[in-house]
């Protein structure tokens, strides 16, 4: 099953994990079973409408799911890596 | 030889001995520090990130650096903003950073600017410098330095930090993607915790800001891969560097095919709010609680649930006595744990979660719910003197 790679500003919805290995076929069908196990997660990654949020991004093999043809359609294998990251303003 | 202590090959006597571990480097040598010294840089804050940009840059020899800031050296910066010390706590940051560059390297030039950097001011002061580097801590500055450096044609050596992590990549929208090719928007207000409710390692700047330092020389000599195209994640806890790959966004607002923003925003408008901190001035006041207000209901015995949302381990700081703790991040699965008809007071370290936390109660129907202004840290200053404000 392929691991799931959570950012740190998301990893308190998840019960403080970085990585979970969560079953899915595709990219959708993994992301929805994180926030099916996960719920606190769903409203920060997606918005009321569905859509994944602006400030969200996922990579699948250091590549970003929205530059490949399939976006969230796309397969993944075993063993892929998901990377999701989020937006961070911290500098202070 | 030249007038002064000038040789003919560009350095003095006194930059040949300062530069000399430069000058062995062959990718770097005399023509590399000539380049240095006739570059210059911005440095939009002078915090965490920017303490390291601003001494390497320094040291470096980079001829003109300007630094940007409008805030004061408080005791609780020197725990990572390393530029500053004791001796200029109260000091407006810019002459405290200053000073420090100075006394590191005087024969560069550091141009101050004591104010914020905004939409009036960004490109007036941008466009004397090659370079921008992002030390910004929040998103209205983050999208106003994009845009400063789009408009402009610069780079931005970008960086930010949360907790153990951090960020790093150049973006330049002549060679590669913007910030808003990467993040067309930023999250809704209080959705992401800032690093003042959730905290950051001292060091985890100076990290990042030493590898924007490192960008900006690299950029300012043209020499190596640098990381436009590329974003750095870096892990301090177990120490991991990874990236991926990014990719200009022809749909981008504003370096895409067809953009439709051609001049500086309201950035505070964009970005929801001022400084991107969640403000209760919108709020009604039947969901606000004031601390004086609180400590009359609990000195009535009156029948409610005082429930801090904070994390466990910020309860060994402080707590209010009585209060039941479930933290923001497990509210919504442990939602059955809360009875609909009994009041609830939310509270946190500032008011910041505890507002998410209202936002969320009331969206599943909870209808009975307030949170306490200025959370715990404001009942500290108000109520109990005896428990300390963090």
């Amino acid at each position: 099953m392929p691991i799931v790679k959570i950012p740190a500003p998301l990893r308190a919805y998840v019960d403080g994990q970085k990585a979970i290995i969560i079953d899915g076929s595709t990219v959708s069908e993994t992301v929805l079973n994180l926030a099916e196990k996960y719920p606190s997660i769903r409203q920060q990654i997606f918005d009321p409408e569905g859509r994944l949020r602006a400030f969200i991004k996922i990579f699948v093999e250091k590549e970003n799911i929205k530059e490949l043809i399939d976006g969230l359609d796309i397969d993944i294998q075993e063993s892929d890596s998901l990377v999701i990251i989020a937006s961070i303003a911290g500098g202070q | 030889m030249q007038g002064g202590n000038e040789l003919d090959t560009g350095l003095t006597r006194e930059e040949f001995l300062r530069y000399s571990r430069h000058l062995l480097i062959p990718e770097v040598g005399l023509e590399g520090q000539k380049k240095l010294k006739n570059s210059s840089a911005l440095i939009v804050g002078t915090g965490g990130l920017g303490s390291p940009v601003a001494l390497y840059l320094a040291a470096a020899g980079v001829g003109k650096i300007g630094i940007v800031d409008f805030d004061v050296v408080d005791q609780s910066n020197l725990q990572r903003q390393v530029i500053h010390g004791s001796t200029t706590i109260g000091v407006s940051k810019v002459y405290s950073a200053r000073g420090r560059m100075l006394d590191l390297n005087p024969d560069i030039q550091v141009n101050t600017y004591n104010e914020p950097f905004s939409s009036e001011n960004a490109l007036r002061i941008a466009k004397n410098y090659d370079i921008i580097i992002d030390g910004t801590d929040n998103f209205p500055a983050r999208y106003l330095t994009n845009d400063v450096c789009v408009f402009l044609g610069l780079p931005n050596v970008y960086g930010s930090v949360f907790r153990f992590d951090g960020q790093v990549s150049v973006f330049y929208a002549k060679e590669g993607p913007c910030y808003r090719c990467l993040f067309p928007e930023p999250p809704p207000p209080g959705l992401i915790p800032t690093c003042a409710d959730g905290g950051v390692l001292g060091i985890l700047p100076g990290t990042i800001g030493t590898i924007q330092a490192t960008e900006t020389i690299k950029m300012l000599l043209g020499i190596g891969s640098t990381l436009v195209g590329r974003l750095l994640l870096y892990n301090a806890l177990d120490m991991t560097f990874d990236y991926v790959r990014l990719k200009k966004n022809p749909a981008c607002r504003i370096c895409g095919a067809n953009p439709d923003i051609s001049e500086l925003i309201d950035y505070d408008e964009f970005c929801g709010a001022p400084g991107h901190a969640l403000s209760d001035e919108n709020l009604e006041e039947m969901w606000l609680i004031s601390p004086h207000e609180l400590f009359k209901k609990l000195s009535a015995n009156e029948d409610f649930l005082l429930l801090d949302v904070r994390e466990p381990h910020e309860l060994e700081i402080s707590s209010i006595k009585g209060a039941k703790q479930i933290p923001l991040g497990q509210l919504a699965s442990r939602i059955n744990e809360l009875d609909k008809n009994q009041e609830i007071v939310l509270f946190c370290k500032t008011g910041n979660r505890s507002r998410r936390a209202l936002e969320l109660l009331t969206s599943m129907g909870l209808n009975k719910v307030k949170h306490l202004q200025g959370g715990i840290n404001a009942w500290a200053l108000n109520i109990d003197p005896s428990i300390p404000v963090y």
